[in-house]
């Protein structure tokens, strides 16, 4: 199974604050390792099991929809995690 | 995000309005109703939005919402009769609200100016014919054409016609460089003067220039321990001071006070209830401060790097690469009986055949042709050993001269002495020295006014070039003669040894361990080397070593600023409460205390960015 390194760009996030608890909340999703959003670049990354990123990417979503109403969340780039050796 | 236009439409509604009801209320003391109904409008036009997530943040049971109290403040005012401050509160944070978006919007956009090195495309040449693609579909050994003023694709080598190139997006330094044939091309440079052909050596994806990007990009995700520390903290405050606020409500109610005057007090405790200054102006200053330093030509991998620098006590320094050029010159010439050319041919021709930098220094200085030699072997730790033009040549080291039984001269030189004999009779001496980099004198004497308590250097040669090395530069400590495991050890002891933050500074070629085991794994000369950008936390573009003490003024910069950050907020929020609790605080300090403090933190801030005062 791959691993894949995803991000994610949050479009309406406004409030510091609302981004810090999106990071909190997307950091408990089940399969999502080392969740990270910056609100300066308005990315969320995380890494995950290929057939779960779909998944998560959606769960990542619904959380940035409930907490800022105004958000909304695209694919900006996906990429297989490369082992260091 | 919702349109800024249409938001500075609103407020500008909002403060028509305001003005008419404050004519109402304070001039010709209308009727209530009256005042309800413009302030009432002018209320809705200006904090619609913010009722409505709150009412929805509340289905999904997020309370603590910004939305969420600043609605409730508000319709308490309204409630209690405070018709103009219930207004004045939604309008002065929308206009906060509107200040903030556009100072993280313009620190948005300077920062990705700052990191405008992406090409945009490359010429790529096809037999005859010059076609512009994506750089992502050009592959190795193809070969591109780079016009003047077009921004370098790919890594690769100049094959056709010379240039010179502008690395300061890279470096941080004003310097062009010259290409001629031959050399390396670094991806994001500017080619300046003329078209040049050039052989691609690696993939976009590999080039410098994706490789800094990806840095830059993900050096934001290492968070500070000051900004983790934020943002715990700000799970903590908005409940604390809403519950406070509640207290403040209902205990001195049950104590027979007047319920108006309390819950007034209650609602100025809402409106500074968020934390925002904090939440945003820390990170945003660590995010200016990387930025900053990307600027100057250092890449700092994250913000809990910068913040580490800024605590470094004891720094230790590789040698060669770091301190040194790796080359050396020489600084006399001393025959015994004979010239000083021939002395010197003698030893160039040997010299030769050895990659070691210091035959290569010896066989550079000799400018004439170079005959080379008949035959030549190494005696390892000692020298060389060569027939030239028949006769039995030795160059080396006191050691090679004394097992020949040669007496070879004593020397007062604090460098590397180069011995010469030739058929057993001893010819004299070359003296070698280390050539120091640039700015290597000043580092360490600015590194101690800057907190570095302790310089150590490492190095695999001889005592005698070490200690030499040393005291040019001003280190205290000189740890010399060391094989390679012998580093990683000595660092884990200095390390052990300190207390505080220990960073190593090396040239990333051969220090990736000790560059990863520090603290802070500094590399020089990042550019072109994938190893160094890869091993190392901080990377210094070009091969300055001046730029570590800038690193080090950047980061203490960041750190005061993010220190009145975080003083100046929860100070001002703290006097507030207390003014409130007291009933010297209304509303309109309240909200000054919320919007206004973010603002001004945010522009405080945005100071990191400014990078004039580290060129020298």
């Amino acid at each position: 199974m791959a691993m894949m390194k995803v991000t994610l760009k949050i479009d309406g996030l406004c409030c510091a604050n609302c981004a810090s608890k999106i990071e909190t909340e997307s950091s408990r999703i089940p399969g999502a390792q080392n969740v990270n959003l910056t609100f300066m670049t308005e990315k969320i990354r995380f890494e995950a099991e290929e057939s779960e990123v779909d998944r998560i990417i959606s769960e990542i979503g619904r959380i940035s929809k409930k907490i800022e109403g105004k958000a909304t969340v695209k694919l900006h780039s996906m990429k297989e995690l490369k082992e260091k050796a | 995000m919702v349109s800024m236009e249409n938001t500075s439409k609103r407020i500008v509604a909002g403060i028509v309005l305001f003005a008419i009801g404050a004519v109402m209320h304070f001039v010709l003391h209308s009727d209530w109703q009256l005042q309800l109904l413009v302030f009432g409008i002018g209320y809705i036009v200006v904090g619609y939005d913010v009722v409505l997530s709150a009412v929805r943040n509340i289905g999904h049971g997020q309370v603590f919402d910004e939305n969420f109290l600043m609605t409730v403040a508000t319709i308490g005012a309204f409630i209690l009769g405070e018709f103009p401050e219930g207004m004045a509160v939604m309008l002065f944070f929308q206009i906060g609200e509107w200040f903030e978006h556009l100072a993280v919007r313009r620190t948005r956009r300077s920062i990705s100016d700052l990191m405008d090195i992406q090409p945009q495309y490359a010429n790529l040449v096809e037999g005859d014919s010059v076609e512009r693609v994506d750089p992502e579909d050009v592959s190795v050994d193809d070969v591109i054409e780079v016009r003047p003023g077009e921004r370098i694709p790919l890594d690769g080598i100049v094959i056709e016609g010379s240039t010179s190139v502008d690395t300061k997006a890279l470096t941080g330094e004003s310097v062009p460089r010259d290409l001629v044939p031959g050399d390396a091309v670094i991806s994001g440079t500017v080619n300046l003067t003329s078209v040049v052909r050039v052989r691609v050596t690696h993939d976009f994806e590999d080039s410098t220039v994706s490789k800094v990007l990806e840095l830059v990009e993900e050096s934001v995700s290492r968070k500070a321990r000051m900004e983790r520390f934020i943002t715990r903290f700000a799970r903590w405050y908005t409940p604390l001071v809403v519950f406070s606020a509640l207290l403040v409500a209902v205990v001195p109610v049950l104590l027979g006070q007047d319920p108006s005057v309390w819950v007034y007090r209650a609602l100025t405790f809402l409106v500074v209830s968020c934390p925002c200054a904090l939440v945003i102006s820390v990170p945003l200053a660590y995010f200016c401060g990387i930025g900053a330093s990307s600027k100057m030509g250092i890449l700092v991998k994250g913000g809990n790097y910068l913040e580490a620098l800024s605590r470094c006590d004891t720094m230790v320094f590789d040698k060669t690469g770091t301190l040194t050029e790796g080359r050396f010159e020489v600084v006399s010439v001393d025959p015994v009986g004979y010239s000083v050319e021939e002395l010197l041919e003698t030893a160039a021709r040997v010299e030769s055949v050895s990659n070691h930098p210091i035959a290569r220094s010896i066989t550079d200085s000799f400018k004439g042709p170079n005959a080379g030699v008949d035959s030549a072997e190494e005696v390892p730790g000692k020298g060389m050993r060569a027939m030239v033009d028949g006769r039995e040549v030795l160059v080396g080291n006191h050691r090679l001269m004394a097992d020949s039984g040669i007496t070879a001269d004593e020397v007062e030189h604090p460098g590397t002495v180069v011995h010469v004999a030739r058929d057993g009779a001893y010819m004299g001496c070359i003296s070698l020295s280390d050539v120091l980099k640039g700015d290597s004198t000043t580092l360490v004497r600015e590194l101690k006014d800057k907190g570095v308590r302790r310089t150590v250097m490492l190095s695999g040669d001889d005592r005698r070039i070490g200690e030499d090395v040393a005291s040019r530069v001003g280190i205290d400590e000189a740890r010399c003669e060391l094989l390679p495991g012998d580093k990683m050890r000595i660092l884990e002891e200095i390390m052990e040894d300190s207390d505080g933050t220990v960073a190593f500074v090396g040239d990333g070629m051969n220090d990736a361990p000790s560059l990863a085991r520090a603290d802070i794994g500094i590399a020089m000369g990042g550019l072109g080397s994938d190893a160094a950008i890869e091993a190392a936390d901080v990377v210094v573009m070009d091969d300055s070593p001046g730029k570590i003490a800038v690193a080090m003024d950047i980061s203490r910069r960041t750190r005061s600023i993010v220190i009145q950050n975080i003083v100046f907020a929860l100070g001002v929020k703290f006097i507030i409460l207390i003014a409130a609790v007291l009933g010297y605080a209304n509303m309109w300090v309240a909200v000054f205390g919320d919007v206004g403090v973010a603002v001004l933190a945010i522009l405080n801030s945005m100071r990191c960015l400014n990078t004039r005062m580290y060129r020298r």
